[in-house]
């Protein structure tokens, strides 16, 4: 399998303070991988790694199959980055912005005018391509460096937090063009994030950092099963106490939580719902919905930094 | 070339769109315009074309239009979080640093050159009842020749300081710094000159060839330059910039 970026044991010191440590990682070309962690957690400084704007203290990285350490001129010919600020040349109009970015990457006058057209249509900007950056909204001037990062189509890009202060419209409008980036386009997208969620929904890999080490990398399935907790939620009427001490005398029930007419119950791996189901229907109970669930990527994520802290 | 030339393009716009509107942009040349193009020549009409006013004025506008703009050029991008998008695109390391100091000089030089072209149209117009204005040799050469330098010298110092500095205040600080101590430390440090070389400089103020006094200047000058900007590419470092 083609990796658009693959690190082994990269590291990085800022005098002794150790920001990453020994991180390897593999993102298939053509997939979206979140990286995800808490401020602080070496996001960025990965990043900025894999773009050359950094030297490894330790370790190797491609990126686009060339080496961070040797060949970041060609990396950086061939990614599109937005960094976490917009980086928007605020005195400039929107379409200067552009049209900056695409003769830094050689886009012929015709390409350029049809290709910055095209984006700001898409994006719903270009009746507002002469006006100033600075006029903008924090979630237009998002929008804008999306678009720059994405004007010379390159084969990767790297997103470092692309949804914050865009409101929940234009997030899940950003999320469709991620996500059609990789399908349609081929696109690899590295994205770092604090909005687990927007991972979960997003991206096919991903991976959770702490303290400048890679805690775990799957996909999100795969962490929340690694540590999330599958849950029964039951739905109904006349839960008595009796049913509830017969429901938690059960080996495969880890824990059970009455609110209301809903009962949580804790499920042990594996563990099926339809005996507690009858044995509640015996009890005399009134089952009117069953859903068997597994905890959120974000319920993981706190798990993971919490059993990462409890290592430590 | 190509990646110089994108740069300049983008801090010429700029420093253009700095100025807020298009009326307040043409605004704040004009008192420039108006002072060096018009009010001083119309002041002393000889002295200007054949003294040595004309030049001495076509150098002094480079070299303080250029240092604040020198000392916003990363210093700047860096305070409006601009520089790492920057850093993070194909652009080469000497493409982005030349293509700033050439901007700086162009906006500068060009200017300056603006207002000389314009005071000599001023006379003409205003003045020659029959007679030519036209600038003699030396001064011409400061024009031409002294401002450009002029505007290198300052333009590379003020970038050299803009690349380590944490803010444009900072920079500006430094280059102030810098200026004053070059402006103090020139008298002790010609009085510090060996008797030969000094006899020389006397020597040559003496018979009053101002030719080689200027050529001397601008290949001293020149020298200066070409030592600024070199020590400029060599710091200018993408790692140690995304640091700082």
């Amino acid at each position: 399998m083609a990796y658009a970026v693959e690190t082994k044991e990269i590291t990085r010191y800022f005098g002794k303070l150790c920001a990453v440590h020994k991180v390897s990682l593999q993102v298939p070309s053509g997939t979206i991988f979140g990286f995800l962690g808490p401020n602080g957690a070496g996001k960025t400084t990965t990043l900025r790694l894999l773009l050359g704007l950094l030297e490894l203290n330790g370790g190797s990285a491609t990126v686009l199959g060339y080496d961070v350490a040797t060949q970041a001129d060609a990396i950086r010919e061939h990614t599109g980055v937005l960094p976490q600020h917009d980086g928007l040349y605020q005195r400039l109009s929107v379409y200067d912005n552009l049209e900056f970015f695409g003769r830094i990457y050689h886009l012929d006058k015709a390409a350029r005018q049809a290709r910055i057209r095209e984006l700001l249509e898409h994006l719903g900007l270009w009746e507002r391509r002469n006006d100033s950056t600075a006029e903008l909204s924090r979630g237009l001037k998002q929008k804008v460096a999306i678009a720059r990062a994405l004007l010379h189509r390159p084969r990767l890009v790297f997103l470092d937090e692309p949804s914050a202060g865009l409101d929940p419209v234009a997030a899940v409008a950003l999320r469709k063009d991620i996500q059609s980036l990789a399908r349609k386009g081929g696109t690899t997208v590295f994205l770092t994030t604090h909005n687990l969620a927007e991972a979960e929904k997003v991206c096919d890999t991903v991976g959770v950092i702490r303290k400048g080490r890679l805690i775990a990398v799957g996909t999100p399935a795969e962490l929340r099963a690694r540590t999330g907790k599958l849950m029964a939620e039951i739905y109904g009427k006349g839960f008595s106490d009796s049913a509830m001490a017969a429901l938690r005398s059960l080996p495969q029930v880890s824990s059970v939580l009455l609110q209301n007419d809903h009962l949580q119950v804790g499920l042990q791996p594996g563990a099926e719902a339809a005996p507690l189901v009858s044995l509640l229907v015996d009890a005399g109970a009134e089952v009117e919905e069953v859903r068997k669930a597994q905890s959120s990527l974000e319920e993981a994520f706190v798990t993971l930094m919490q059993e990462d802290e409890k290592e430590s | 070339m190509n990646d110089i030339m994108t740069i300049v393009w983008k801090e010429l716009k700029e420093f253009w769109r700095a100025r807020g509107s298009r009326r307040s942009r043409l605004l704040s040349y004009l008192p420039i315009i108006l002072v060096f193009g018009l009010f001083l020549p119309l002041q002393e009409p000889d002295a200007w074309i054949e003294g040595p006013l004309a030049g001495v004025f076509s150098m002094a506008l480079p070299f303080i239009l250029a240092g604040g703009a020198a000392a916003d050029s990363f210093a700047g991008e860096r305070e409006r979080h601009t520089l790492e998008t920057l850093l993070a695109t194909r652009l080469s390391d000497r493409g982005i640093f030349v293509g700033k100091v050439l901007a700086i000089v162009i906006h500068s030089v060009g200017l300056a050159w603006l207002c000389a072209l314009l005071s000599l149209i001023t006379l003409n117009v205003t003045q020659s009842l029959g007679r030519l204005f036209v600038y003699g040799g030396s001064t011409l050469a400061m024009i031409v020749f002294g401002a450009v330098l002029l505007s290198l010298l300052t333009t590379a110092t003020g970038v050299l300081v803009s690349l380590r500095a944490a803010s444009v205040r900072a920079a500006a600080q430094v280059f102030s710094l810098v200026t004053l101590v070059l402006f103090v430390g020139g008298p002790p440090l010609l009085r510090a000159l060996p008797d030969s070389a000094k006899a020389s400089i006397e020597q040559a103020f003496s018979t009053g060839n101002a030719a080689i006094i200027g050529i001397a200047a601008a290949l001293i000058m020149l020298a200066i330059d070409i030592v600024l900007l070199a020590l400029g590419i060599a710091r200018f470092q993408r790692t140690r910039l995304t640091l700082e």
